[in-house]
C-alpha cells in the first residue's frame, strides 16, 4: 500500500476519535505507518529479510531490524484499520511460533494501546524494546504509554530513544514538549513544539499533528505571558483542526486576557460546538 | 517516638477580647536539629473507633454504592476537643435501615481516645447517609449537623445537653432526593448560617439502571445517562426554619448537574460569600454573590468550570489553600483515573488559572481516582502539604484492564519551591503506601499537640485514625486560630467563611475557615506551622462580611481564640 494512501486510511480511521489522547494515538499510528512503508526509519525503503532474525528471535537476544518484518505488515494494517480481534488472533498464532519476536510483541501491545489500555500495552512494548531495540515505533508508542500512565521521565527517555533512531520525527518532539510543559520548562516546550511544526508542516498526512503542535505552542506561550503570540498559534491550530475543543477553550481564555470580549465569546461557542461534535454528552 | 504536648485546648486557650489578652507561658520543647520527619502512626485499634463503614455491598454494582460516606468533625459538647460524626450508609435492599450513624466523643488528652456516644446522643438514624456538614444554624452556641442522604436529608440540632434532635420537618431542609454534600455559610450576610445542598442524580435503588461498558468491561452505570438533580439553597430565617430560595437567588437558573462537593467562601474578597460547587463530569459552578441573596453563575468565565482544556472533570475532593501566596483561596480538585487532578489558582477578580502542570500535580495523578483532599502543614515546616485519598469506583479496575487499580494508596505532595513533589517514603508510615478504597478524610489536631492528625474513611472498610507522630525541627512553631462571633443575633459564631492571616515580619500565611467540602467538613479553625519565628507576629481576620480585625499574637505553640469586636 503506498505511503500516502495508507496514511489517508489511518487518518480517516482516527479522525472521528474524540479527545486529545485519541488524536495523539492517531498521530502515533502515522509514525507506525511511516515505518510500515519504510519511510520513517534510518534505512528508508529497506525491509529486513524475514528469516535473517530467526536465530536472534529464537534465543531472545536483540535483533537489528529497523523496518517491520513483511510477515507482520498485514497484521499491522489490520490494527490500523481497527480489526483488533483479528489482529490479536493472528498475533497469538504468530507468537506461538516466534515467542521472542520483538516486533510481533510490539504489535500485540499495540492492540491494547488502540483500546487505550496503556498499562497492558506498556508491558509488551517494554519487552519488545528489549528484543527489537532498533525498531523505532516501539519507543514512540512506549513513550505515549508512559505519558498516559503518569511517568513523565520514563516517557521522555522513550521519546528520546525514538528520536535517536529517527531524529526528524516531529511527534516525539511533540511528546517531549508536553512533558516539558508538565515540568514547567516553558522555553524548552516552546522549542519542541516549534520543531514539531517545522518537521511536519510539509507533510500533507500530518495536518492534525501540525495543528496540535500550534495549539500546544500557544499553550506554552500563554503560560509565558506572551498572549498575542499565543493567540496567533491557537488561532492557526484551531483553523487547521476545528475539532480541537481544548485549544478553542484556551483561545477563549487568551482572548479574555487580551480584552477581546466578542472574539472570546465566539471562541467559547466554537469550543462548545467542537466538544459536542467530538464528545457528545 | 517523641511526643510533646504543647498545650491543652480548654486549659491553655488564650482568649482575645480586643487587644492584649492574658498571656500564657507555653512550653517549647526541643526535639531535634534535623529537618522535620513526617510520620503518622495508625492508632485505630487503641483509639476506640471500631467501625466498618457500609456503602452497599462489595463488589459494588450500582453508583449509589461507590461514593462511600464522609466524616464530620464537631465539638458537640464544647469541651475544646473535636469529636467525630460518621454518616454511615446502608444497602440497596433497604436504604432506610443500615447499621446507623455514629457519634464518637473525643475523650481528650494526648492519646486520642474516642467513645461511642451515639445512643446517648440520640443518633438513632439508619438512613443511607453520605455526607455531613457542621454549623450552628440556630445560634445557640452549639454546633448542629446537616446530613446528606439518599432519601430525605436530616438536620440534627444540638440540644446543648450532649444530644441531638432531628428537626428536619421544622427546619424544612429535608430534600428528598440523593444529596451528596452540603455547606453552611452566611451567604445572605445577616449573620445566620444559610445552607447549600449539592444534589447528585435520580436513582431508584429498587429499580436500578442496567450496567454499561467502560474500556471493554461491563461496569456499573452512571453518572452519564442518568438524570441530574438540581441543587438547593436555603436561607436561614433565624427562627429555626429555612426557606428554599433556589429560584429567587438565581441558583436554579442553571441546568441541573451531578453535584458532588460544595464550598462556601468569599473567593474574590468583596465581602460576600460565594459558592463553589464541584460537579461530576459536568462544568463546576461558581455562584458569585451579588448581594441581596442573588447569585450569578460565572464558572466558565472565571475559568473554574473545567480544566485548562475546557474538559469537564469528575471533581470529587475539594482542597482550599493559598498556593501562590496572594491571599486568595485556590481550589484543588481530585478527578477520575486516566484524567488529571486540577489546581485552579485564584488570580483575583474571579479569574482562575489551571496551574496543575506548572505546579507538578498533573500527569502523576493519571493512575489515581481521587477523593477527599486537603492542604495542611503536616510537618510544621511552613509549607502546606497536599494529601488526598484514592480508590477506583469499578471493582473490575486493574492496571492491566483500566490503567488504574481498584484499591489505591493515598497521594502526598510536599512543596518544593513553586512546585509539588510526590512523597511516598516509607518513613511516613505504612498507611501512605497501602492501597485501599478510601473516600473520606478529615484533618484536625485531635490530641492538642499542635500538629494535624488524620481520620480516613474507607468505603466498606474501616475508619482509620492516624496520629501525627512526626519529628519536628527544633525551631518549628505552630498556631491554631479559632474564631468567636458572639454578637447578638449572630448565629455564625465560629466565623465560617473567614480568612485568617498570620503575619510575621514580611511573611504572610493565609488560611480559611469554611463550610463544606466533599461530603465532609474541615476543622473549625485555622492551623499554621512555621520552621521558626523571630516574633509572634499578628493575625488578621477577615470576617465573612469583609470586616477586618487585626490582633497581636501573644505567644506561639498555642490555640488562640479571637473574639470579634
Amino acid at each position: 500500500m503506498p505511503m500516502k494512501r495508507l496514511q489517508t486510511v489511518i487518518y480517516q480511521t482516527f479522525k472521528h476519535l474524540a479527545c486529545l489522547r485519541h488524536r495523539i494515538t492517531a498521530l502515533g499510528c502515522l509514525v507506525l505507518s511511516a515505518s510500515l512503508c519504510g519511510c520513517g526509519g534510518q534505512e528508508q525503503g529497506k525491509v529486513a529479510p524475514a528469516g535473517g532474525q530467526a536465530a536472534a528471535a529464537a534465543n531472545g537476544s536483540p535483533d537489528n531490524r529497523r523496518s517491520l518484518d513483511p510477515r507482520l505488515v498485514p497484521i499491522a494494517q489490520a490494527i490500523e484499520q481497527g480489526r483488533i480481534s483479528d489482529a490479536r488472533v493472528r498475533l497469538q498464532v504468530y507468537l506461538a511460533d516466534e515467542p521472542n519476536d520483538g516486533q510481533a510483541i510490539f504489535l500485540f501491545g499495540l492492540t491494547f494501546h488502540r483500546d487505550n489500555r496503556y498499562d497492558a500495552a506498556r508491558r509488551h512494548f517494554e519487552r519488545a524494546a528489549q528484543l527489537s531495540p532498533l525498531y523505532h515505533p516501539i519507543h514512540h508508542f512506549l513513550g505515549w504509554c508512559l505519558y498516559y500512565l503518569g511517568e513523565p521521565e520514563a516517557a521522555r527517555s522513550a521519546f528520546e530513544a525514538h528520536l535517536a533512531l529517527t531524529p526528524d520525527e516531529g511527534d516525539s518532539h511533540f511528546g517531549i514538549g508536553l512533558i516539558d510543559l508538565e515540568e514547567d520548562r516553558l522555553k524548552e516546550a516552546e522549542a519542541r513544539f516549534r520543531a514539531a511544526i517545522e518537521l511536519q508542516k510539509d507533510n500533507p498526512g500530518r495536518v492534525l499533528a501540525v495543528a496540535k503542535a500550534h495549539s500546544r505552542l500557544g499553550d506554552a506561550l500563554m503560560k509565558q505571558g506572551r498572549h498575542e503570540e499565543a493567540r496567533e498559534h491557537l488561532e492557526r491550530g484551531t483553523q487547521m483542526d476545528p475539532d480541537q475543543y481544548e485549544a478553542l477553550y484556551q483561545l477563549y481564555r487568551v482572548l479574555l486576557t487580551l480584552g477581546e470580549e466578542e472574539a472570546a465569546e465566539r471562541a467559547l461557542q466554537a469550543h462548545h460546538q467542537a466538544r459536542q461534535r467530538v464528545r457528545p454528552e | 517516638m517523641k511526643r510533646t504536648i504543647w498545650c491543652v485546648p480548654g486549659l491553655l486557650t488564650i482568649v482575645f477580647a480586643g487587644c492584649g489578652g492574658p498571656k500564657e507561658e507555653v512550653q517549647v520543647a526541643a526535639n531535634t536539629d534535623a529537618p522535620p520527619v513526617l510520620h503518622f502512626s495508625d492508632i485505630t485499634t487503641e483509639s476506640g473507633i471500631d467501625m466498618t463503614l457500609t456503602s452497599g455491598r462489595l463488589p459494588s454494582t450500582q453508583i449509589l454504592e461507590v461514593k462511600g460516606a464522609g466524616l464530620a468533625l464537631i465539638d458537640y459538647n464544647n469541651n475544646g476537643w473535636l469529636d467525630l460524626f460518621v454518616p454511615n450508609g446502608a444497602t440497596l435492599e433497604d436504604t432506610e435501615r443500615g447499621p446507623g450513624w455514629r457519634l464518637y466523643e473525643n475523650l481528650g488528652g494526648p492519646d486520642i481516645r474516642f467513645k461511642d456516644v451515639s445512643e446517648q446522643a440520640g443518633m438513632t438514624h439508619t438512613r443511607w447517609a453520605l455526607g455531613a456538614t457542621v454549623g450552628d444554624f440556630d445560634g445557640d452556641g452549639f454546633d448542629d449537623i446537616h446530613v446528606t442522604c439518599y432519601g430525605p436529608n436530616v438536620m440534627l440540632r444540638n440540644t446543648g445537653s450532649n444530644s441531638f434532635v432531628d428537626v428536619t420537618p421544622t427546619a424544612r431542609v429535608g430534600h428528598p432526593g440523593w444529596s451528596t454534600s452540603s455547606a453552611f455559610g452566611d451567604v445572605s450576610g445577616d449573620g445566620m448560617l444559610d445552607l447549600y445542598v449539592a444534589n447528585y442524580l435520580e436513582f431508584d435503588a429498587a429499580n436500578p439502571p442496567p450496567s454499561t461498558r467502560f474500556l471493554g468491561m461491563e461496569v456499573l452505570a452512571g453518572p452519564r445517562g442518568l438524570p441530574p438533580q438540581a441543587d438547593a439553597l436555603y436561607r436561614n430565617n433565624g427562627d429555626g426554619t429555612f426557606e428554599d430560595v433556589s429560584v429567587a437567588s438565581g441558583i436554579a437558573a442553571v441546568p441541573s448537574m451531578y453535584g458532588l462537593g460544595v464550598v462556601i467562601l468569599d473567593f474574590d474578597n468583596d465581602g460576600r460569600q460565594d459558592i463553589y460547587v464541584g460537579n461530576d463530569s459536568m462544568p463546576n459552578f461558581m455562584f458569585h454573590n451579588q448581594g441581596n441573596m442573588r447569585f450569578v453563575e460565572i464558572g466558565a468565565r472565571s475559568g473554574i468550570a473545567s480544566n485548562v482544556d475546557g474538559s469537564n472533570q469528575a471533581t470529587m475532593g475539594i482542597g482550599i489553600g493559598d498556593v501562590n501566596g496572594n491571599g486568595l483561596p485556590d481550589v484543588f480538585t481530585t478527578n477520575f483515573s486516566s484524567d488529571m487532578n486540577t489546581l485552579h489558582v485564584n488570580l483575583g477578580n474571579m479569574s482562575f488559572e489551571d496551574q496543575t502542570q506548572r505546579r507538578g500535580l498533573g500527569i502523576i495523578s493519571r493512575p489515581f481516582l481521587g477523593w477527599a483532599c486537603g492542604f495542611y502543614d503536616l510537618d510544621l515546616d511552613g509549607h502546606e502539604e497536599l494529601l488526598m485519598v484514592n480508590g477506583h469506583v469499578y471493582p473490575q479496575a486493574t492496571r492491566e484492564r483500566m490503567d488504574s487499580d481498584y484499591e489505591q494508596p493515598p497521594l502526598l505532595f510536599k512543596r518544593r519551591g513553586e512546585r509539588y513533589e510526590r512523597f511516598a517514603d516509607d518513613s511516613a508510615g505504612e498507611w501512605l503506601n497501602r492501597p485501599a478504597r478510601d473516600r473520606a478524610m478529615v484533618f484536625a489536631d485531635l490530641d492538642g499537640d499542635g500538629d494535624i492528625d488524620l481520620i480516613i474513611g474507607e468505603m466498606n472498610g474501616p475508619i482509620r485514625v492516624l496520629r501525627n507522630d512526626g519529628e519536628r525541627s527544633k525551631s518549628s512553631v505552630w498556631l491554631i486560630v479559632e474564631l468567636r462571633d458572639e454578637r447578638p443575633n449572630v448565629g455564625n459564631q465560629r466565623g465560617l467563611g473567614s480568612r485568617v492571616e498570620w503575619l510575621v515580619g514580611d511573611e504572610r500565611m493565609t488560611r480559611w475557615i469554611y463550610g463544606g467540602g466533599f461530603m465532609s467538613n474541615s476543622p473549625p479553625y485555622a492551623h499554621f506551622g512555621r520552621p521558626g519565628a523571630q516574633s509572634t507576629g499578628r493575625v488578621r481576620i477577615t470576617w465573612p462580611d469583609g470586616v477586618v480585625q487585626e490582633e497581636a499574637v501573644p505567644s506561639l505553640n498555642a490555640k488562640l481564640t479571637i473574639t470579634r469586636r
